[in-house]
Order: structure tokens, then sequence, then C-alpha cells
């Protein structure tokens, strides 16, 4: 038994070192969700409003346009359950605090990312946001190991180019992440596979549940006298057509209802006109033009106007 | 629990350690509490089932032995029933009644029994298959009843081989539990060698592969007959890679505690012909229906056409066995015809390659029946009947077109998505495997690496590890047989 356990450290000893080497290295890369948490910790003091949401906020809304202090919190394929459990460990550091928007999309009430093919991003939540998923597996090894979080294969290729990688290209400290293309490429066929990626990660065992966090979130809001918003964003015509309009329209319902029960307000800009197909850089999701006439109406609607 | 998880390792880990420190009388305990642990880490409650078939089983084999005549064959039946009852209810109920319903619709008088909206418990035809082969070597003679309740309950529960065999017969393993197993070096070494092989197979190989395979296999309809051969080929390592992975995993295990499980695979694809391929794969399920269900149908030992018949039962019931679908049913059927057409077609066979001096290349044979099995797995993989016709006759059909295609110098290969980085890894992969395999059956490769200088030994093991670890897929897919 001595002989082997001698051994094992003897021929684990070099691996150990290894991936330790790996581990110091890739927990110096910056990513969005590490970025993020930087920005955000550094700004709270000031931040007036608190942006949520998934892509279509990351990219389409950017804070510099409003007149008050924004911060996009979204990131890509944020579910419900992140936005509202992400601020909640730093709402007493945030005394400016006057608004916070909650991003209501077609999928939103239905999509956990457990469920789907982006669960590694529960991982990521873990470990750079301690906010945990209650259904995720405690003995994950994506969960303790920034190795197994990039994948081994990816990491490996980050230790051959020394750890030099931008995985935050386009990020801003505001949290908003600008598109510049303008080559428009949204076309029917890419907007019926779009939707329908949409409606395959729309599981309806999650609305409740979903339902169920944005309503404590309300209250939590409401209760130190800041402003819930709900807000749906744009999307382009090759999209909306697809959409299965009776999901959306139980989906507006369940906002009203929402938001009858909490006396808050509810702004839908779904299938607004005043977004054209210049503003997008794909079926849904909009360009850096977009996102500055979005912001800009933001600001005017929904943080001015009130 | 899965063996390519974290959650196993750390699982191993403990267990082996508490194995060797415990005194003799006490290990059974500690298996038995481990293999509950790992059974339950997947669905608790179906323990209970588990519990159920443990219960019926002991008292019906201390009852067969304990009666004769006619009895013991009542208690034997008893027993069988139970654990087919078992398998009926939660493998088989909404495969009979989804059939049944589909042909009082076609009779007119639209009619079914309530769906039963229930998860199958995970390796149940395994255990049950083991539980089933205790009371019929007892009620045979070959076996004495086992008095110690915890450890004829070890014998169904052992985790090592618990959800996806390899399925023991009492004889080997029931009185390993009772045995002595002290720690020995060379012994546990090549249990962790072993181990790590197979978590090669399954990670590197069969997980890697399974990214083509289910991309092309979800959607037949948009590849041309080279991306299907090449998504069946795929399947066809892919499925050896993840069950003989698990069983080289299983029985490292089971090695490192000092216990012999029986082997598994022996190098199944190069056979060179369906009988002896039927020889070399999943050995553990293979014998059972041989000794259990192909004898007591009379075996061969009857006139050829019954011989002909209780071969085809036998490869009917393997295939029902592996899932309630029809594309089971079908997969066992083609097997079952192959071997019926290899023993009517084996005499004229033999003739014609003796003219064409085909016998002089054995590596044709080789191909014929990797060939023959690759085909069987298309209806093994796909989803559906549907699909598979699909997918037999367009693999077929396609190749002309792919010829003329070649032929006036037109691209033949289909991207099936993936980077030529990974086509290559994969390409390389199954190379190895095979190279393996090559070297294994000239020289023991085990006695080779024990001969090999601890540097260059260490040099594998690293390359091993790495391997698994850099160019693994940890994404915990279960093992395909799980579901069986």
């Amino acid at each position: 038994m001595k002989k082997l356990l001698a051994k094992s450290l003897l021929f684990l000893m070099p691996l150990v070192m290894f991936f330790i080497y790996l581990e110091v290295n890739l927990s110096t890369i910056q990513n969005s969700y590490s970025y993020k948490r930087q920005c955000f910790e550094h700004q709270l003091d000031s931040i007036e409003v608190l942006v949520l949401g998934s892509s279509q906020v990351v990219y389409g809304i950017n804070p510099a346009f409003f007149t008050l202090h924004g911060f996009n919190l979204s990131n890509v394929s944020q579910t419900l359950y992140y936005d509202t459990h992400l601020p909640l460990a730093y709402l007493d550091r945030m005394p400016r605090l006057k608004y916070v928007m909650i991003n209501i999309s077609y999928f939103s009430f239905g999509e956990q990312l457990i469920d789907g093919r982006e669960a590694w991003r529960d991982y990521y939540y873990s470990q750079y946001w301690d906010v945990n998923f209650p259904e995720m597996e405690y003995l994950d090894s994506k969960r303790f190991s920034k190795i197994f979080l990039y994948t081994p294969m990816r990491s490996l290729s980050y230790f051959w180019d020394s750890f030099q990688v931008d995985l935050i290209k386009n990020y801003e400290p505001s949290g908003y992440s600008r598109i510049d293309t303008t080559i428009h490429t949204q076309s029917d066929s890419t907007g019926f596979l779009r939707v329908r990626t949409h409606d395959d990660c729309f599981l309806e065992k999650r609305i409740a549940e979903n339902q169920r966090d944005v309503e404590e979130f309300i209250r939590v809001l409401q209760a130190r006298n800041i402003t819930p918003v709900l807000v749906t964003p744009p999307v382009c015509e090759t999209y909306s057509k697809f959409i299965n309009h009776e999901k959306m329209q139980r989906n507006y319902d369940r906002v009203q209802s929402i938001c009858s029960k909490y006396n808050c307000k509810y702004f839908n800009y779904f299938s607004d006109n005043r977004f054209t197909r210049t503003d997008f850089c794909d079926n849904d999701h909009l360009n850096f033009i977009g996102a500055e006439k979005f912001s800009r109406i933001i600001n005017r609607e929904v943080l001015v106007a009130r | 629990m899965l063996f390519n998880s974290l959650h196993f390792l750390l699982f191993f880990i403990v267990i082996t350690a508490l194995y060797f420190s415990l005194s003799q009388s006490k290990r059974w305990m500690l298996l038995l509490a481990g293999s509950c642990y790992f059974y339950m880490a997947f669905v608790p409650v179906y323990i209970l089932i588990l519990g159920f078939t443990i219960v019926v089983d002991y008292f019906a084999g201390i009852l067969i032995e304990n009666s004769t005549g006619k009895q013991r064959k009542l208690y034997l039946l008893y027993s069988i029933v139970a654990n087919i009852g078992v398998l009926a209810v939660f493998k088989y109920y909404n495969f009979f009644n989804d059939n049944f319903s589909a042909l009082m619709q076609g009779l007119g008088t639209p009619f079914s029994f309530p769906y039963l909206s229930i998860l199958l418990p995970i390796g149940l035809s395994f255990h049950t298959f083991q539980a089933m082969s205790y009371t019929i070597e007892v009620y045979r003679g070959h076996q004495k009843a086992e008095r110690h309740f915890g450890i004829y309950s070890l014998y169904v529960m052992f985790y090592p081989q618990l959800v996806a065999g390899p399925i023991e017969r009492p004889q080997n393993l029931l009185p390993q539990f009772h045995a002595l197993h002290e720690f020995d070096y060379a012994r546990v070494t090549s249990g962790l060698r072993l181990m790590a092989w197979g978590l090669f197979k399954k990670v590197v190989i069969a997980d890697r592969l399974a990214i083509a395979v289910d991309t092309v296999y979800s959607n037949p309809e948009r590849y041309n007959s080279v991306g299907l051969i090449i998504a069946t080929i795929f399947f066809t390592y892919q499925i050896y890679c993840d069950f003989s992975g698990y069983s080289d995993m299983a029985i490292g295990a089971a090695r490192v505690m000092g216990f012999r499980l029986m082997t598994n695979f022996n190098n199944p694809y190069q056979s060179s012909s369906i009988g002896e391929f039927w020889k070399r794969w999943h050995i553990s399920l293979s014998t059972w229906f041989k000794d259990y269900l192909y004898i007591s149908l009379g075996g061969n030992r009857v006139p050829v056409p019954r011989w002909y018949f209780n071969l085809l039962i036998v490869f009917l019931v393997s295939g029902l066995w592996h899932g309630a679908n029809w594309t089971f049913v079908a997969w066992g059927a083609i097997h079952g015809v192959y071997l019926i057409g290899g023993l009517l077609t084996g005499g004229i066979r033999k003739r014609i390659s003796k003219i064409l001096h085909l016998d002089r290349i054995p590596l044709l044979s080789v191909l014929t029946t990797f060939g023959l099995v690759a085909f069987a797995w298309i209806f093994f993989r796909a989803n559906s009947m549907s699909d598979a016709i699909y997918i037999a006759t367009h693999s077929i059909t396609g190749i002309p077109g792919v010829i003329h295609r070649a032929l006036t110098h037109q691209t033949v290969y289909q991207n099936l998505g993936l980077s030529t980085s990974f086509m290559v890894l994969m390409v390389c992969s199954i190379i190895l495997l095979e190279t393996v395999h090559f070297f294994h059956n000239k020289y023991n490769l085990a006695i080779v690496f024990r001969r090999l200088p601890t540097p260059v030994r260490w040099a594998f093991y690293y390359a091993i590890v790495l391997a698994i670890i850099f160019f693994g897929v940890f994404e915990n897919r279960q093992f395909i047989y799980f579901q069986f």
C-alpha cells in the first residue's frame, strides 16, 4: 500500500504542478462574467439604473445614452433566474439605484440554462458570481476548476497562446457590448431557425418558478423604493413573423398580471416599427445603430418620462 | 453516478481505501453500503425495485434448494415471473401498450391502457438477468443457495457491474465475496491501468465520436451516403468504445479490490464471421442467452428448422432485451438472419472462396463481418424505424452517385459540421485503438508493459492521462448501455 501511495504521489506531482500552473493562469483571463462583476462592483456607489437580460440586452442597450448612470448587467443567454439573483447581494451597496429593468423576451419565462445546450454557463455564474442554480450537480469539475470550465481542450489552446487571449473584446465598462456589423444577414430561413431554437428551450414546467422569481425580486426592489420596470426588446420582422402568437399572448398576459399585482410598468418594443432591418445585426439582436436608438428610446420613455 | 465523473473518482478512492483498511468480516458491509450509494446517486427511489428482486430471489434460492420435485420448479417459476414482471412493468409496458392501441386502432376499436409515466431504472435488465442466473443455477444444482442476505444482496448490487455488467454468474462471483483479498501491488496497478484504458475509450473516443454520430442521426435526410456511412462507422466504434470502456472500468475497479469479473469483449471487430462476433461481443450476455434460453429451447439438438427457429428467437429476445423499441427488435432479427444465412450458405461460400482463392485473404472475411455488423448498428442507433430504413437504404443507394461524383472529379466527402482537426483526431483515435488491439493479440500487452523501463512506462501513463483530460469529453454523457 505504501509503495502504491509513494509511486502515485511521485507520478501525480508533475501533473498536479502543471494543472496548478494552468489553473492560476486561466484565472487571470478576463471573460464577460469576471469583467462584468469587476466593473459592476467598481460602480456600485453610482449606479442609478440597472439593466438585466440576455444577449438581446447585452448588444441592445448602451447605458451611455441614459441621462442617469446606468449599468448593463445582462449577459448572453442570461435567464430570469440569474437576472433576479445576481443583484440581490449588492442592493445594500447601491444607494443611488432607482430603476431596475427586467428583460422579458419571447422565451424568458420558459427558460433555464440547465435544460439546454448552454448549461455550461451555470458554472460560470457559480465560479464568478457565487450564484448556484439549485439543480446544478454539486460534484461537477466545472464548478471547481477553470480547466474544466473553459474545457480542457480550450485551456490547452490558451496555454499554447501563453494565456494572451481576449474574451471581452467589444465589452465596455458600462457592461454594454457593441456589435459593429451593419451587414444584414437576417433572412426568413435564419429567423425561422432562431425562433425554433427559442421554442425548443422554452419549457412549460419552468414558467411557474421563473414567474415566482420575478415576483419575489420585484417585492425586494419595491421594499427598497427601487422601481422595477419590465421591458421586451425589439426583434426583426424576420423573427417576429415566425413566433407562436398564442405563446406570446400568454407571455403578455403573465406580464400584465405581474404588473397589475405589483403596480409596475411594462414596455413592449417587440414589434416596434421604429426599428428597421438596418438596426439589426441578425434576426433578434440590435447592432450599434439599433442599440443607440433603443437606448435613447428607453431613456426618453422609461426613465425620463417617470 | 457515472464512471466518467469526478463524483465517481472520489467515491472510488474512498471506497477502495476503506476496503483495504477494514477487516474481512466488515468488508461486505462497506461494499453493500457503497453500492447502495452508487445506485441511489441516479434515482434514489429505484433502489426499492432492486430491493424487491433481491428479497424475492434470496428466498426463492433457499426455497428451491430446500424443496424437491415440482415444488422446486414452482419456486423457480415464481422467481422468474417476479423478475420478468419487474422488467415488463418498468421497461416494456408502454411499448406493448402503444402497439396494442395501434392494433386496436387498426381494427377499428380504439382502446388503450393508461400510459405509465415512469423513468426506466438504470441498468434494470443487467441486474435482473444477474439475479435470474442465480435462481436458475440453484435450481440446476450448480450453485448452493446463499444464506447470507448481505452477501446475496452484494451479488446483485456489486457496484462495478451493477448498472451495465458484465452479467456475472453466481459460481464466479459469490465465492469471491467470502474470500479474503489482500492488497497486491501488481494486481492493483493492473486494475488501475485497465480503468484508465476504459476511461480513455469512453471519453476520448466514444464521446467524441458521439458528437458526429448524433449530428447525422438526428437529421439523416441532410446527409449523402458518404456522410451516412461515416456516421455509421463512427457509431460502430462509438458503441464498442462506450460499452467495452465501461466493462474495462468495471473489471478494473473490481480487480483493484481483488475481484475477478468475466471478460466481456474480446476484439469483436476482428471476427471473421457473425458467429465469431457473438463469441467476442458482450460475452456475458451472449453466454447468458446461450445457457438459459438457447439451451432451454433445445439448442442445436433438434431438427434443423427448429434449430434455426431457436436461433432467431434468441436474437429477437436479445434485441428486445436491449430496448423496448422495434429498432432493437429489427437489430436482433438482422443478426439472427445473418447467423442462419451464414449456416445455410456456409458450404457454397466455402467453395466459391476456394475457387476464387479468397480464403488466402483472411482480412476479407473480417471486413465483410465488420460491414454486416455496422449495417445492423444502423437499426440499433436510429431514432425510429423510418429513420433506420432511410439511413440503411440511402447509405447503399447513394453509392453510385458518390462514385459518379468521384469519377467526375467532384467532392465526395461531406462535411458533418465538424472541424478538420476533429475528424483527424477521430480517425487517429480509431487507428490507435486498432493498433493496440493488433499488438495485444500478438503479444500480451500487460506483460510487455511490465517489462518496459519505468520512464517509458510512465511516459505512456502520462500520455493516457493527459489525453483523457485534454481530449476527453466531460459533459456527463451517460453510457449507452445504462438504458438497458
